[in-house]
């Protein structure tokens, strides 16, 4: 009996651990508000500083909303348009943009991030021209990432299950048919899909890869030198521009293996900042 | 009484202190130092006084002594040095010299010797003036041991990492004065916190020791290393000394002069005495989380066969960062202490165009942050600041102090302008909990002035046709489900081709199962088995014509099934011999051959049959065709 009410103690003990340690992770919906609107009030009067502080504490609490993205880009870009950017302000207003971009659903949303994204990589290709630097600053994806984008996961996903299902009906039509136009027909059919498949199966784990396993970030400094694995700067003084969108293959200690274009090196973890993901 | 001046061999009168160098104010002052063995001996004995200087403009030279009241000089003895370093890609290159002058006192009284005096490229310089005390006969301190393998004498070499700054045990004038200093003949108590399980080396070690194993970033670790020296022998040499290694800390020291030792105690190691000193003692402020490793310091021991390398531990601090439960907007990671922000704003009133001093002081413990962040009001321009900083270790144990901010306001509108407040968030680790930091800049009465408006000054915006600011929150995009997560994806990418191929597979084993069982069914091993068990069947009857019948069917199917031969068409006679030539035994195939005879000649006899016979006769039949049945296919 007294055993049984000690496991009931400590059971209702763990429960109200357990609640407690959730309610003390999880950020309440009151707090989100109060930093958001305090941080809208401050990019509204003309406080970019503290906008900056409010939107960062609302990504500290790994508040995920395009919005909030999208509002704290403003905030380092209006900082900047003040003329009290701090280095790496461009490089964050361009991490806002693509990350309220990544986020949204919202297509009026998305258009005007594409446009600050568009407004954000324009003062940094000019300062680059400014100081006699290469300005590209999109190398775009490569072959492979290209055509994997192409279409979405789901596209790639179920055109193979059609794949494989005309493939059969090609191999059973062939057996079954005396026909010698159907037996033809189902031959060409087999003969096309069988690599199709192939190849939509490829590309279905692709995506899939790309979702689960690539992390993207951007480039927040605004001397972003590659270096090798052991951190030394490569020869040419290789750099990945301030705002630029990187593939990071590969995270260490203090260093990011990225990938930008056809583009790949390291460079200084603090240098690139991962964008949110929602899977 | 202070231990230093007693107890060193060489004692550091003055560093870098230069007091007469007028024309030398614009170049980098030279390093000098100025050590004597004693600072009170015995009338008639000698001490040594040395004059090291480095310099990074040229080679120190004409090294003077000065005046040298009440002694008697002997020397100088000169020795250049040079050294190179190269510190984040920047060499720089120092030459210079020590000089050491004997000096023997002649009578008894205090006397200032000195300014010693040198020049470099032409320029003069000299030092402050180092006073001495001769007292009578037997009344000094004991002199030093004589250390035998410097050229400089005793207590000091060019070679010796710690300057002459290391403590002779054994040899410390204090144990013989008794008169409470560090260490008495007697052996003073071991204090048991310094205690170790082992010694870490012969002769001398290191053992270092951090105050904390966990840390969030940018909390003070203080790291103390201690050099555990053998109190029953003689003093050991040192060299080649290596510092920590703790590229994921900002290291910050805690005592005033590293190269000086201080002697902490006595410890009892594995039932030896050890006097234990303190070597470093270092405020580490983790820069990052994760695993953090702090190197090891190694020092060399040049003595006999305990020569070697020493080395301290290595340690590890596991770092995290602050909760982000609770954290207040505008915390940067890495500002943990305790801070306080002051804030001092003149003048309140001006004319639009000038500009306000503010000045902020941020004090505190920990390590404080080397730049604020304004507050941005429109219209009020912020210049960037000059600072100055007080920081350190005021009690040898927090890294603190004070640093201040100077900035020049400029405002560019009218009217009564709200400057704002400055904070400063920091994760206090005393208390678990945030706080901030806040000064309050108030109200600055901005009048009408002849400066251009604001307007007119206006520059060209960097980022123009940004949009505007979304004031609602929208919720991410749902996340989409992916068929390719789930199993069920996988089969019905394999299903189909799998099921046609097993249906495939399954039918041709179905065909060729019934072609089996057909072929087997129409085989001459199973006619012959069918006769066998119709004569069986028949010997059990009391019909001996059909039995007789029976066995002759069965031995002709056999026959035919067993060794391909077919006796119907072969006469009785030629049986056996066709029987053997297929491999069959002589006896069983004359066995068989009489069989058939006998049973033909039954048969066809006008007297009759008998059954009996006929049932014996199947019985011996039974065991031909048994034997018959035995014979390997093919053999034949």
């Amino acid at each position: 009996m007294a055993r049984a009410r000690l496991l009931s103690l400590l059971a209702c003990v763990s429960l109200l651990a357990v609640a407690a340690n959730g309610f003390a992770q999880a950020p309440s919906a009151s707090e989100t508000d109060d930093l958001f609107n305090s941080g809208k009030g401050a990019l509204e009067g003309g406080r970019p500083a503290d906008a900056i502080a409010a939107f960062e504490a609302l990504a500290d609490r790994g508040i995920l909303d395009p919005t909030v993205s999208f509002d704290r880009a403003l905030a380092y870009a209006e900082r900047v348009r003040r003329g009290a950017g701090q280095p790496g302000d461009l490089g964050q207003a361009a991490h806002g943009f693509e990350e309220a971009r990544d986020l949204s659903s919202d297509d009026v949303l998305d258009a005007d991030a594409a446009r600050g994204l568009v407004v954000v990589r324009g003062e940094v290709a000019r300062r680059k021209a400014r100081a006699g630097e290469p300005v590209d600053l999109d190398k775009g994806d490569p072959l492979g990432r290209a055509i994997v984008r192409l279409a979405p996961e789901w596209l790639w996903e179920r055109a193979a299950l059609l794949a494989t299902l005309v493939m059969t009906v090609a191999l059973i039509v062939r057996r079954r048919s005396s026909a010698r136009r159907v037996r033809l027909g189902a031959a060409i059919s087999f003969a096309v899909t069988a690599p199709a498949l192939v190849a939509l199966l490829a590309l279905t784990l692709a995506a899939r890869h790309e979702r689960l396993d690539v992390r993207d970030g951007v480039v927040i400094s605004a001397a972003a030198h590659l270096a090798d694995e052991r951190g030394i700067a490569l020869a040419g003084g290789a750099t990945v521009p301030e705002g630029a969108r990187v593939r990071v293959v590969e995270a260490r200690t203090g260093l990011s293996r990225i990938v930008w274009g056809t583009t790949e090196g390291w460079l200084q973890a603090a240098a690139v900042r991962p964008l949110a993901h929602l899977e | 009484m202070a231990l230093a001046p007693r107890l060193l061999i060489a004692l550091v009168v003055c560093i870098g202190t230069l007091a007469v160098a007028p024309r030398a104010s614009a170049q980098v002052k030279p390093e000098v130092r100025v050590a004597v063995d004693n600072d009170v001996l015995d009338v008639g004995a000698s001490i040594h006084l040395s004059l090291t200087v480095q310099s990074t403009e040229g080679m120190p030279q004409n090294a003077q002594i000065g005046a040298t009241p009440g002694f008697h000089v002997r020397g100088p003895n000169v020795s250049p040095s040079q050294s190179i370093s190269i510190i984040n890609g920047v060499r720089t290159d120092k030459q210079g010299i020590t000089a050491t002058w004997s000096l023997q006192a002649d009578k008894v009284g205090s006397y200032s010797v000195g300014p010693l005096t040198f020049a470099i490229g032409g320029k003069k310089y000299e030092t402050n003036k180092v006073t001495l005390k001769v007292v009578p006969k037997g009344q000094a301190p004991q002199p030093q041991a004589q250390q035998g393998n410097s050229i400089f004498g005793p207590g000091f070499s060019p070679f010796d990492p710690w300057k002459g700054l290391i403590q002779p045990f054994g040899n410390d004038p204090d144990d013989n004065a008794g008169n409470g200093g560090m260490r008495a003949p007697q052996g003073p108590a071991t204090d048991p916190r310094l205690a170790l399980d082992a010694p870490r080396g012969e002769l001398a070690f290191l053992h270092a020791t951090i105050d904390k194993p966990r840390a969030v970033v940018g909390e003070q670790v203080t790291l103390t290393v201690y050099l555990y020296v053998d109190d029953q022998t003689s003093e050991p040499e040192f060299q080649d000394v290596h510092e920590v290694t703790a590229g994921d800390f900002l290291k910050k020291p805690l005592v005033e002069d590293e190269r000086s030792l201080k002697l902490v105690g006595y410890a009892e190691v594995a039932g030896r005495r050890y006097a234990v000193q303190l070597l470093r003692k270092t405020a580490l402020f983790p820069l990052k989380a994760g695993d953090l490793e702090i190197g090891p310091m190694t020092v060399g021991v040049a003595r006999g066969r305990n020569a070697g390398s020493r080395e301290s531990e290595h340690l590890r601090v596991r770092v995290s960062e602050p909760p982000v439960s609770g954290r207040p907007p505008g915390y940067t990671v890495g500002d943990v202490g305790r801070y306080a922000l002051t804030a001092e704003v003149a003048p309140r009133t001006i004319e639009r165009g000038a500009a306000v001093a503010v000045t902020i002081e941020l004090s505190g413990s920990g390590n404080l942050p080397s730049a604020l962040t304004p507050p941005m009001r429109p219209g009020v321009d912020w210049l960037e600041p000059a600072t100055h900083e007080k920081v350190g270790a005021a009690d040898g144990l927090h890294f603190g102090g004070q640093r201040t901010f100077a900035y020049v306001v400029r405002m560019k509108q009218e009217g009564a302008i709200d400057l704002g407040s400055f904070t400063l968030p920091y994760w206090d680790p005393d208390t678990k909990s945030y706080g901030v930091a806040r000064a309050e800049l108030g109200t600055v009465q901005v009048r009408p002035g002849s400066a251009p408006i604001a307007a007119t000054e206006e520059i060209a915006d960097p980022l123009p046709g940004l949009p505007g600011p979304r004031a609602n929150r929208l919720g991410v995009r749902p996340s989409a489900s992916h068929l390719a997560d789930t199993p069920l994806f996988w089969v019905g990418i394999a299903a189909p081709p799998f099921a046609y191929a097993f249906a495939l597979g399954a039918h041709a084993a179905s065909r060729r199962l019934r072609e089996g069982a057909r072929r087997r069914a129409t085989s001459p091993e199973a006619a012959a088995r069918a006769r066998i068990a119709d004569a069986d069947a028949a010997s059990r009857k009391d019909d001996p014509r059909a039995a007789l019948a029976a066995i002759v069917r069965a031995v002709e199917a056999a026959t035919v099934a067993y060794v391909g031969v077919n006796v119907r068409g072969i006469a009785v006679d030629a049986v056996a011999r066709a029987l053997e030539e297929h491999g069959v035994d002589s006896a069983t195939a004359h066995a068989l051959r009489d069989t058939l005879d006998a049973c033909g000649n039954a048969r066809f006899s006008p007297e009759g049959h008998d059954i009996d016979a006929a049932r014996k006769r199947w019985v011996d039949t039974q065991h031909a065709l048994g034997t018959l049945a035995r014979i390997p296919r093919g053999s034949a």
